[in-house]
């Protein structure tokens, strides 16, 4: 048979270019054939072309026994092909059987290596060589354990090419076998003194890897290795000595203070960057800890020496024109910095200079660094100016070092709630920049929720932010993009918003809507900008209403994300409700004679008119959404409108009489609409008060009187009128049976009786859960909704009792056990907590900053930062000391990655320091002997309760193989410690089936009574007796005394012969 | 490495700063053809495909002027390149970097050395070979040997023990005693070959 070899294979693949999945396809085929072939020549070669294509993507898991049987050649050659085939073809080698078939020819291998002598002699190594690189690409816990002993024979193997392997190797089968590191630690550092070094360094790489997963077990160690770290000069092994130092020095950091001046003395002389690199990076880890060993020294001396070491040794790294030094001193002051955070701001400027061009560097691995840096130079004065310059860069800048540019300039301009900023508009525009940047989608949540927090904050800039908002709302519109290069706006890039801060602008604006026209007349220079959403809009009620009702978007075809349309629809209300409010005024001003210029915008009734017929049009489609929270939301707020008396199908051109009315109701309704939809403004919680408040429990319950005092009850003028909801002849309107689940649509004519005490109780409940919880928005939204089947007719739907007591009944619960009133009684508190919390507005200072003002400030803040840091450090110790077992567990930003994470895991909890316990024995391969008896261990379990079960079932089996009695040691006791109890042979039948002796216990009082009900049938049933009643009982229970009789005398002879047998053994 | 920036930008603590083994290596031409691939830490398929997505994706398109790292949260990418091979080495995050880029250059040297000033092409039509050599270099990634003399002796005295044991026009047949497939041995636990006239040497 003619075999292409991989030449042929790798040529063959490189001229059949066109077809080569066709060619590849057509040589596996072929492959196939040889693997069948006896040859072992024809198969390896078959092998090595299948790892070739294995390396190309294809898989060759279905060859790995031809591999297993390749390897098992006693050529060389032949067995190397095979060993790479297995460490390449084996996918995963915990679940390939085939593993188990390797085993052996591991171990005979890696005990070959022993002999050393003979003809064979000097392969042997080489042999062994090949299984060590076998193992640890397919190690798996079986074959670890299997081979753990023959590893460690190796470590005193006279080659140093062996012991170096075999240690190596170790590694990898303690990460599937962690139980075999305790056993062959001790042997693990006998060679950390081997006559040979670069079996030292294999020894130190191992150490170095075991103590990544736990430091705390090498402590003892550390002795050893900061002799080496002072005497060797191998750099290939002392950046692993000064690694694993460094890693010790978290444990313990009396460590650290020693380690400074070795270290230092290297970063003075070496001259392998490496190690240099290595060594400063060690000593910002121990600067981190020197402070925290002793806490009553101070600094030493040559303390600052140090950092100023470290700091010129980093910077020399960052000014280098290698870009990968210059990588590496970024890292490096990026650790330094968290134990110095001030290096920056002391140094001379050079350093900052530097950190700042690389800003600027083409490389985004080198720009991220820097950028994480660049929080640590800010100060209030240099803000403003770096902000502008990174929003350049978040313009230049793509893909997610845009992103980290956009979290970067948030997370510098919040820190410390603000401390930085100085002028909270500038800030608001920065973010609206930011809002409009594309491909930031990932910060939108940052964005909006920033802009949120300045907005309810800052209030000298909340009108300023609701003007900013407006536009942003109204610029969606298809009329707003023309515009947008004109007005206020000029600044965003083509009027693109991020989707993720349109409900932040929709909530300031909704949230503080009544500052709506000084927003747009003060800023600006006293000239007002007039933003329309579209031709038809009719003023900038009317326009923010357009923009938050029309279920799609400016280009009319993507429907926002469904919690944006929810937030718009509540949203909408309070733009409409402030309209009605300011109509009111201007109106009652207009009547009272007062200039309107002083007040600004006039709410025309036109565009009263035209907010409300855009409501009503705009909610029916909304109420037709999928989404449960957006339906809800609408079709309340669209009951609340036909309640204030707008017609269903209202629209602008209807006569001017009924527009006049229809704007008069509004009016009128406004205090209503204002009441329940912005009662009082929000204001930022601290968690701190919220959790306060969580701690004391809810507090006792209000009765209805104290509810009445908060409600202010004249905004509610529909409640005292007249009108009954009942219908003409006492019945109600709807019913619970009129309710639709699936489509929200009017009940009709369905009338049903009513209880009307329960009804007037139910006003009041009403209500007043109302007024409570229209005091988080949440929560009014979920008590209007319960009342989402109001008949639309009756203007009295708000207080019809009906539906508290029949589709609501939380409501009313709510009053009498006062859970739930509780609850929004908390959100009430915490709310006045709040005001007078630290977290209350922040007021700004008009004046700027002096010199000498910022000076003080200055020191004031370094004395904080100092604070700060040492926190830090110390919560970031104990973290550490906390968490060196489960650390794997918590850290939340590592990824997983298959079942590395878990063998690591595994390999953590393996405790080295304490001592090898008696069960701590090598494993051992050992036929299995099958021991003749059990006599010891039998004795060593007499338990009570067990000995009832095992006496059920030996009497189950006594009933079929009586023969086996002989065996059953375990039943022999509970029968001499009954005979020792009583004597129930003797005892009556039914009283032997059932109360065996021991009455003391109820726990068996109960099983025997289980037994004597069990074993009846049980027998019955074996027996195939076909009888009735007592019969049975009898026939089986006459059965169970013989059997006892029997077992009885067998037991008693075998209680002698043990006894025997324990007089010989003791004698 | 104690504390460190990560990728999102928030500090997250690790537990020490030891890891000194590769987690994988690969080599990669310009074209973005893979030359060798080797694995040291256990991947899923799918993990693997996205590491050689992403190497192509990051790796290749670099000037000469950048760094030769690329943070990839967990691991990072430490890469060097020769004529138009690139040597990417996927090493723990709190791995040296400037070591790993010594290391590649040490199975480079070695490489350099077996096959006598490598190219491209030796090693894709000797891709054992190469892996033969990796191997004795590394075992589970971390380097063993850094002496390159010693490493290079070491191979070359392999390599001839497979010269002198596969002799051209040797008769493999004779491998197999008395007429049993390997199957069959196997069950009898024997070692196919081993008393063979000329199998057992």
């Amino acid at each position: 048979m003619f075999e292409t070899t991989l030449v042929d294979l790798v040529t063959g693949i490189r001229s059949h270019k066109r077809d080569t999945a066709l060619f590849i396809s057509k040589s596996i085929a072929d492959i196939k054939v040889e693997l069948q072939s006896s040859d072992f020549f024809v198969k390896a070669n078959a092998l090595q072309k299948l790892t070739f294509l294995q390396m190309m993507g294809y898989s060759m898991s279905w060859a790995v026994f031809a591999a297993v049987e390749v390897m098992s050649s006693p050529r060389f050659a032949l067995k190397r092909v095979g060993v790479l085939a297995i460490c390449q073809g084996l996918d995963s080698p915990d679940k390939s059987p085939v593993v188990l078939l390797t085993t052996n020819m591991i171990k005979k291998e890696l005990r070959g290596a022993m002999v050393i002598s003979g003809t064979r002699g000097g392969e042997n190594i080489y042999h062994a060589g090949l299984a060590i690189n076998c193992l640890s690409n397919i190690v798996t816990v079986d074959l670890g354990r299997e081979t753990l002993p023959d590893l460690l024979q190796l470590l005193r193997h006279p080659s140093p090419y062996v012991r170096k392997k075999a240690l190596l190797c170790l590694y990898k089968v303690f990460l599937k076998y962690p139980q075999g590191l305790r056993l062959s630690y001790d042997a693990i550092k006998s060679c950390l003194d081997d006559a040979h070094p670069s079996v030292v360094s294999c020894a130190v790489n191992v150490i170095t890897e075991l103590s990544d997963k736990n430091p705390r077990n090498y402590l003892p160690l550390a002795p050893a290795f900061f002799r080496l770290l002072t005497s060797s000069a191998n750099n290939w092994m002392l950046i692993k000595v000064v690694k694993l130092l460094g890693s010790l020095v978290p444990e313990e950091p009396r460590l650290a203070r020693k380690l400074l001046e070795p270290l230092s003395n290297i970063v003075k002389s070496t001259h392998a960057k490496s190690l240099l690199y290595e060594a400063v990076y060690a000593i910002t880890l121990c600067l981190q800890y020197v402070g925290l060993g002793r806490k009553d020294a101070s600094p030493s001396n040559n303390f600052a020496d140090v950092v100023e070491l470290c700091v010129d040794t980093l910077r020399s790294f960052v000014s280098d024109p290698d870009q990968n030094l210059k990588y590496l001193g970024l890292v490096g002051f990026g650790s330094l910095l968290q134990s110095q955070p001030r290096v920056l701001y002391s140094q001379k400027t050079e350093c900052r200079s530097l950190i700042l061009k690389c800003l600027s560097d083409e490389d985004v691995t080198i720009r991220t660094r820097a950028l994480g840096l660049l929080r640590f130079m800010t100060t209030s004065r240099n803000l403003v100016d770096l902000i502008t310059q990174l929003l350049g860069h978040v313009e230049a800048a793509s893909g997610e070092y845009r992103c980290d540019l956009v979290r970067e300039i948030i997370r510098m301009c919040s820190s410390d709630k603000y401390e930085l900023v100085s002028d909270f508009t500038w800030y608001f525009d920065v973010l609206l920049i930011l809002a409009g940047v594309r491909g930031v989608e990932s910060q939108g949540d940052a964005i909006a929720r920033q802009w949120m927090d300045v907005a309810w904050r800052v209030l000298p800039v909340r009108s300023y932010a609701v003007r900013r908002s407006l536009e942003v709302l109204v610029c969606r519109g298809p009329g707003g993009e023309a515009r947008g290069g004109s007005d206020g706006s000029a600044d965003r890039n083509d009027g693109h918003t991020i989707p993720e801060v349109l409900p932040a602008a929709a909530w300031i604006v909704g949230e503080y809507s009544h500052q709506i026209p000084d927003a747009l007349t003060t800023i600006n220079d006293g000239e007002r900008s007039d933003p329309r959403y579209d031709a038809n809009s009719s003023g900038p009620y009317h326009s923010l209403i357009q923009s938050m009702t029309s279920p799609t978007d400016a280009a009319g075809i993507n429907p926002l994300p469904v919690s944006t349309q929810a937030v718009f629809v509540q949203n909408a209300m309070k733009v409409f409700a402030a309209a009605c409010e300011r109509n009111r005024r201007t109106h009652l001003e207009v009547n009272d004679g007062i200039n309107l210029e002083n007040y600004g915008l006039v709410c025309t009734d036109d565009e009263l008119l035209a907010c409300a017929s855009t409501l009503m049009s705009n909610l029916v489609v909304y109420s037709e959404s999928p989404d449960v929270e957006v339906k809800e939301r609408a079709f309340t707020s669209r009951q609340l409108l036909l309640a204030v008396g707008i017609p269903p199908d209202f629209c602008v051109p209807t006569a001017a009489a009924a527009q006049s009315s229809i704007a008069s109701k509004c009016r009128a309704s406004s205090s209503m609409l204002v009441y329940l939809l912005t009662p009082e403004p929000m204001k930022p919680i601290s968690a701190k008060a919220q959790q306060k408040k969580l701690l004391e429990g809810p507090p006792s319950p209000l009765s209805v009187e104290e509810w009445d005092q908060d409600v202010d009850w004249d905004v509610f003028p529909f409640l005292t009128e007249e009108t009954p909801w009942f219908d003409g002849s006492g019945n109600v309107k709807g019913s619970v049976e009129s309710i639709s689940f699936t489509r929200q649509q009017f009940s009709n004519a369905d009338t049903c009786r009513g209880d009307t005490d329960d009804g007037r109780f139910g006003v009041c409940a009403d209500t007043k859960f109302l007024s409570g919880a229209a005091i988080g928005n949440a929560s009014m939204d979920s008590a209007m909704g319960m009342r989402s089947n109001v008949p639309p007719s009756s203007i009295e739907k708000l207080a019809d009792p009906f539906y508290l007591s029949a589709s609501a009944p939380p409501a009313g619960r709510l009053l009498d056990n006062s859970g739930g009133a509780g609850s929004s009684d908390v959100a009430k508190d915490a709310a006045d907590a709040a005001a007078v919390s630290r977290f209350g507005s922040i007021q700004l200072d008009s004046e700027g900053e002096s010199d000498d003002e910022y000076d003080g400030a200055k020191s004031k803040k370094k004395k904080k930062i100092k604070k700060k840091a040492s926190k830090a450090v110390a919560s970031k110790h104990q973290k550490i000391v906390e968490s060196d077992d489960e650390d794997y567990d918590n850290n939340m930003p590592r990824p997983k990655r298959g079942g590395l994470s878990r063998e690591i895991h595994n390999l953590a909890l393996v405790d080295l320091t304490t001592p090898l316990g008696e069960d701590d024995v090598m494993p051992r391969n050992e036929h299995y002997v099958v021991p003749e008896r059990h006599v010891v261990e039998a004795k060593s379990s007499p338990k009570k309760s067990k000995k009832k079960k095992d006496k059920h079932s030996k009497q189950k089996k006594s009933q079929h193989e009586p023969a086996h009695l002989e065996g059953d040691l375990l039943g022999f006791e509970s029968i001499t410690f009954r005979s020792d109890g009583g004597n129930p042979i003797d005892s009556n039948i039914m009283a032997a089936t059932a109360v065996p002796s021991s009455c003391n216990n109820p726990i068996n009082d109960a099983f025997d009574d289980l037994l004597g009900l069990n074993m009846p049938q049980l027998l019955g049933s074996s027996n195939s007796i076909v009888a009735k009643g007592e019969e049975v009982e009898y026939a089986t229970s006459k059965k169970e005394k013989k059997h006892k009789k029997d077992k009885q005398r067998k037991t008693s002879k075998k209680q002698k012969k043990i006894q025997q047998l324990n007089g010989t053994m003791s004698a | 490495m104690m504390t460190d920036l990560d990728h999102a930008g928030t500090i997250k603590s690790k537990s020490a700063a030891a890891a000194c083994g590769w987690n994988f290596v690969v080599l990669m031409s310009r074209q973005g053809k893979i030359r060798l691939s080797e694995f040291f830490s256990s991947y899923t398929e799918v993990q693997k495909k996205r590491i050689l997505r992403d190497i192509a994706a990051d790796v290749l398109p670099r000037q000469a002027k950048m760094c030769n790292i690329i943070e990839k949260g967990e691991y990072k990418f430490v890469y060097r390149r020769y004529a138009s091979l690139y040597f990417i080495v996927g090493a723990p995050v709190e791995m040296n970097e400037l070591i790993v880029l010594e290391q590649i250059h040490l199975f480079v040297e070695a490489l350099d050395g077996y096959f006598n000033s490598v190219c491209e092409l030796d090693l894709v039509f000797s891709l054992h070979k190469s892996l033969m050599i990796l191997f004795e270099m590394f075992i589970g990634g971390m380097l063993c040997e850094s002496n390159k003399r010693e490493v290079l002796q070491q191979i070359v005295e392999a390599e001839q023990m497979v010269e002198q044991m596969t002799k051209p026009g040797e008769d493999t047949s004779s491998q197999l005693d008395d007429g049993l497939s390997f199957q069959e041995q196997f069950q009898l636990g024997r070692k196919p070959g081993a008393r063979g006239p000329r199998g057992g040497r």
